[in-house]
């Protein structure tokens, strides 16, 4: 009878004893197997991300000629507009630097870009994040600021070996100094969860009373360049309508934030030159 | 169909198992839904708390505005950033566990007991978060351990401020740089805000921090209540209409535990913003008005006449507002009390209003019978009254001179003649005739109440002394003992330009408030009241009131200087009267210039009238009667 | 070194579901372009709790908390209370049922996935504000896990089945071993 009763409660006596041992671990060496077993995946992750960049070459193979020539010619156009206005940043940036000179300003903080594929992406909701296939062989700071075409992506949160985590600006953790563009008070950005099967959202509060949108006229939300993590000018997203709040003294509203960001598959981390020495 | 199968053929301890578990799932999704399951690590403690505190959280005052929509009252954003004590409890364990270590192994005799150990402990960390928040923003921050137990002493459920009116620039830094999740919360509160800094600073008045709510109408009125600081008028309009600028309430209830720290919202009611307050004053010929007084004493107050609204109050030395908000700093107030400027010299101040009374005068003689269309004396520069030889300001005399030459060059030696036939009870009469002895009622607090019509009843009472003629010579020159304030003068000056005695002036502005009228009739023949008109205008055209002209315009004005005692010995008073058009009067005008110093030359033509001019071209130019210059 | 394949079915089942989970990750990378997600892991929690001796169930359980946790961003741990705990329930129930008719199995993978779905759910609320676009968003994301859980885990459990026969291990025996 009592060795039935033992065999009884043996899972138990198992998972206390398992949990128990858990507990007295020392902390180092569950830090070590958490990054044994992380670099045991990362590789998979960057696998599955190159074999998609396979499947694209090879989509792209499957393209017909003619769609490619077009396609190039589009991209030949593209490339010397681009060009043109390459010249004429280099003259405003010229421009900038005598300015600088002249009134003795001290230099804007310039940065590094550091161009990254994505490996993963985790948007569901538990998290908002991003995993990014380069890490601290690439010398990707913590913190540091992420952008793609379209504006803010979001932060580095986290950066591994080969990979960097980077929370995306839809993840309630991420609160950003915003601007709208005209205007110069900073206001308060923050991601926020948006439902299934709608465009990223977030949220903007602490808005001055005689900021005025309608849904005719939205307007544009950048980063303001004044919290110290972002450079100012990037798009935060767009935002159609304030509602007060009753003590009067502020609007909040939702920002309407790109739809690629569900589906990027590059994105640019800004390493700041000052922080590298 | 097939579900049903499946659960007939489970046996019945997994159907128990498996139904126990679906009720701890919804319990699960239900506790997820209502959000009671993030603090659920505390939900056994859960027993022992049920005890409630509330707090009250003031509304922002509602904004004031002038009467063509411009703010010039309203509320700015107050940065802060914060820590709640509660969120900092297991810090506060931890570091008050690491120094009572620490304390166990010195010798018993070093060890401070364990009430110091946790006051050294709260320290420590509140410290840490504050030399955070000073990294960011790059300030050396500093705190002392008294703020910090008075606040848990007395403020427990409040935020404790590491840092009070951050720069936006700060707010930005901290909003992007301290995590969501740090117990360091960035708060905003509201002060006062003046976008015209000195701008009528008397009229709007400025508000002082009370902790006194109403509390009546808010939930848990039985509850131990914790009160953030709001805002209560103290002077000018935001002390008249306290009750309409202030906002509403809010109020939070939260269930504590034992200590008396947050553990759960029950109540809350936000806060709601005071109603707006919209008032007569034009802040174009406000500001018009201030800048011609500039750096002098005095007082301005433009009327209009017809719908009894106030369009200028200026009163000089004044301040700015926005150094009184959120609180006033002694170094500010010091400098205020030393440059007298918190008294509201249109409102409060008593002075003689030297010959602008003359009008008065010369009613009181019209309405007895003393004096008429004939009357005449000759002006050799003074006048004898028994012994006493009583001046005129023209000391080489201004000749034979008529009422209306009288008025027109202001005249003293013809007054003193007819005052000593008028005598002083006709003219102290008058002079209440048009409510100089009262306060004008404005919806503005604390106007002076203690104004001077002097009378022979009054001279015995206050001074026990009988009144002589020589009295009712300065009287009748608006010297002497009369004192009225600039308000005062507007008023009257007000109500003279409609034929009326006396003018209700109102600061709250309605606009569809048509022509107003107290129905109290002049009561003088229209000959003699044209009599004292034509002197006005003479006075504004080619007398010594002629500065004043306004092209286009006819203006009726009349100049005063009166002689004061100050402690620098003998000064001047410098008046101005007037209104305009004269057909049809829509605006009238008091000023006063007062003298500082013995030697500052002052008259009422030279320096009070170049003062209303401005204020008078502008407000054609806006009414369209004059083109703009 | 023990010869017998048995002895090694937790390191090779643990080594399938983790190719499982990396596959897994990868497809739910695609979906989020359609704001979709799915989560099995009830799948992996009861198949070692149903068919493994228990000290390698147990072993599986735990190696598999920890790769998941590091994988996702879950703080090193979070997964093994729950994963232990289910684990122990569905270990329980193994002499209790019909485990040899695949519906009941789905059953036990989906109540034990939905558990665990709520669990991180619970979590992931703490850590941020559960707004209602939160709570829609995680119902419609259960919903779809469960609904492919029920599609696929019947096929999953009999893969798995023979990928350990492929390695000479007959789950029917494990079974009866620990009878």
């Amino acid at each position: 009878m009592p060795k039935e009763r033992n065999q009884k409660f043996k899972p138990l006596i198992l998972l206390g004893s398992v949990l128990l041992i858990w507990i007295i671990v020392p902390p180092f060496f569950k830090k070590f197997t958490e990054n044994f077993f992380y670099e045991f995946q990362a590789p998979a992750w960057i696998v599955g991300s190159f074999v998609r960049d396979v499947q694209k070459f090879w989509t792209g193979r499957l393209e017909s000629k003619r769609d490619l020539i077009e396609e190039g010619r589009d991209l030949a156009r593209l490339n010397a507009t681009l060009q043109y206005q390459v010249q004429e940043l280099e003259a405003y940036k010229a421009q900038i630097d005598r300015l600088e000179a002249l009134f003795n300003l001290p230099s804007l903080p310039t940065y590094q870009v550091e161009i990254g594929r994505i490996a993963r992406r985790d948007t569901n909701g538990w998290w908002q994040e991003i995993v990014v296939r380069k890490g601290k062989n690439f010398g990707i700071p913590e913190g540091a600021p992420v952008v793609f075409g379209g504006g803010v992506v979001g932060k580095v949160r986290e950066v591994k070996q080969t990979t960097t985590i980077i929370d995306l600006i839809t993840s309630p953790n991420i609160r950003l100094a915003a601007v709208f563009e005209g205007d110069k008070r900073p206001v308060l950005y923050q991601g926020t969860i948006s439902g299934p099967f709608v465009s990223p959202k977030g949220n903007v509060e602490k808005v001055p009373t005689d900021i005025q949108i309608s849904r005719d006229h939205p307007r544009r939300l950048v980063t303001s360049g004044l919290g110290g993590v972002f450079p100012p000018g990037l798009t935060i997203g767009w935002v159609r309508r304030l509602d007060a709040s009753s003590d009067g003294l502020f609007q909040s509203g939702v920002v309407e934030l790109s739809n690629d960001l569900n589906a990027l598959r590059e994105v640019a981390i800004l390493k700041s030159l000052e922080s590298d020495g | 169909m097939k579900i049903v199968e499946i659960f007939q053929n489970y046996n019945t301890r997994l159907r128990v198992v498996t139904y126990l578990l679906l009720v701890i799932l919804m319990v699960l999704t239900s506790g997820l839904i209502y959000r009671q399951l993030i603090k659920f690590s505390e939900y056994s403690e859960r027993g022992d708390r049920q005890t409630l505190r509330r707090i009250i959280i003031p509304g922002p005052r509602g904004n004031i505005y002038d009467r063509d929509g411009r703010l010039l009252v309203g509320n700015r954003v107050r940065y802060s950033a914060v820590v709640f004590l509660n969120e900092l409890r297991p810090d506060f364990r931890k570091e008050f566990r690491l120094l009572r270590d620490h304390y166990n192994s010195l010798p018993q005799d070093q060890s401070p007991g364990n009430g110091d150990i946790q006051i050294e402990a709260r320290l420590n960390v509140v410290e840490r978060y504050i030399d955070q928040v000073g990294q960011v923003i790059g300030r050396n921050l500093e705190i002392n351990s008294k703020d910090i137990e008075r606040h848990f002493g007395q403020q427990l459920l409040l935020p404790f401020p590491l840092i009070n009116d951050m720069e936006p620039e700060e707010y930005a830094l901290l909003l992007e740089q301290i995590p969501v999740q740090s117990p360091i919360q960035i708060y905003t509160t509201n002060a006062r805000y003046y976008p015209y800094g000195t701008l009528a600073a008397h009229t709007i008045g400025y508000v002082g921090n009370t902790q006194e709510v109403d509390t009546t109408n808010m939930p848990g009125d039985d509850l131990m209540t914790f009160k953030a600081r709001g805002y209560e008028g103290k002077t000018g309009l935001e002390k008249r209409f306290d009750s309409q600028l202030k906002g509403e309430s809010g109020v939070e209830i939260w269930v504590v535990d034992p200590s008396g720290f947050q553990f759960e919202p029950k109540d809350k009611k936000s806060p709601v913003q005071g109603k707006d307050l919209r008032i007569t004053l034009d802040s174009e010929l406000q500001d018009i008005a201030e800048m011609g007084l500039g750096d002098r004493v005095g007082a301005v107050v433009a009327l209009d006449t017809k719908r009894g609204d106030l369009l200028v109050m200026v009163s000089k030395p004044d301040y700015d507002l926005n150094d009184l908000s959120p609180f006033i700093p002694t170094r500010i107030a010091k400098d205020i009390n030393d440059r007298g400027a918190w008294m509201n010299r249109a409102l409060q101040g008593l002075y003689s209003p030297g010959s602008t009374f003359k009008v008065i005068t010369a009613m009181a003689g019209l309405r007895g019978g003393f004096i008429n269309g004939t009357s005449e004396t000759y002006c050799s520069g003074s006048f004898n009254i028994g012994s006493s030889l009583y001046r005129c300001w023209n000391p080489i005399g201004h000749g034979d001179v008529n009422l209306h030459e009288a008025i027109r060059m202001s005249c003293n030696v013809f007054f003193y003649k007819f005052s000593q036939d008028i005598g002083v009870d006709l003219i102290s009469a008058e002079a209440k005739r048009f409510h100089l002895h009262e306060p004008t009622g404005i919806e503005l607090p604390f106007e002076a109440t203690k104004m001077i019509v002097p009378s022979r009843e009054w001279k015995k009472e206050n001074r026990n002394q009988s009144w002589f003629p020589g009295n009712t010579a300065h009287l009748a020159i608006g010297q002497g003992f009369l004192r009225v304030t600039p308000l005062q003068m507007a008023c009257f000056t007000a109500a003279f330009s409609r034929k009326e005695t006396q003018f209700k002036p109102t600061v709250v502005f309605d606009p569809y408030r048509q022509t107003v009228t107290s129905r109290r009739d002049i009561g003088l023949p229209d000959g003699d009241y044209q009599r004292i008109l034509d002197g006005m205008e003479a006075a504004a055209t080619d007398g010594t009131a002629k500065m004043i002209k306004v092209p286009g315009v006819r203006i009726a004005a009349k100049t005063g200087t009166a002689q004061v005692q100050t402690p620098e010995g003998m000064t001047q008073l410098a008046w101005a009267i007037c209104f305009a058009p004269i057909e049809d009067p829509e605006i009238a005008i008091a000023v006063l210039v007062q003298g500082q110093r013995p030697d500052d030359a002052l008259g009422g033509g030279t320096t009070s009238v170049p003062i209303a001019q401005p204020v008078l071209q502008r407000f054609f130019e806006k009414m369209g009667h004059v083109a703009a210059r | 070194m023990d010869k017998n394949p048995e002895a090694y079915q937790w390191l090779i089942l643990f080594l399938l579901q983790a190719v499982a989970i990396m596959l897994l990750s990868q497809l739910n990378q695609s979906l989020t372009t359609v704001s979709l997600f799915l989560f099995i892991n009830g799948l992996f929690i009861t198949f070692p709790g149903l068919f493994l001796p228990l000290g390698q169930g147990v072993a599986v359980v735990v190696l598999l908390s920890i790769f998941y946790d590091s994988g996702e961003s879950w703080k090193l741990g979070t997964s093994l209370i729950p994963n232990l705990a289910l684990f122990a329930f569905v270990y329980y129930l193994r002499n209790r049922i019909r485990y040899d008719r695949r519906s009941v199995i789905k059953h036990i993978i989906l109540l034990v996935n939905s558990v665990l779905f709520f669990y991180y759910t619970v979590l992931a609320g703490i850590r941020w504000e559960v707004t209602s676009p939160f709570v829609f968003l995680n119902l419609v994301h259960l919903l779809v896990s469960q609904l492919v859980l029920l599609a696929v885990s019947g096929g999953l459990i009999t893969f798995q089945k023979d990928v350990l026969r492929m390695f000479r291990i007959d789950i029917g025996t494990s079974l009866r071993g620990t009878k």
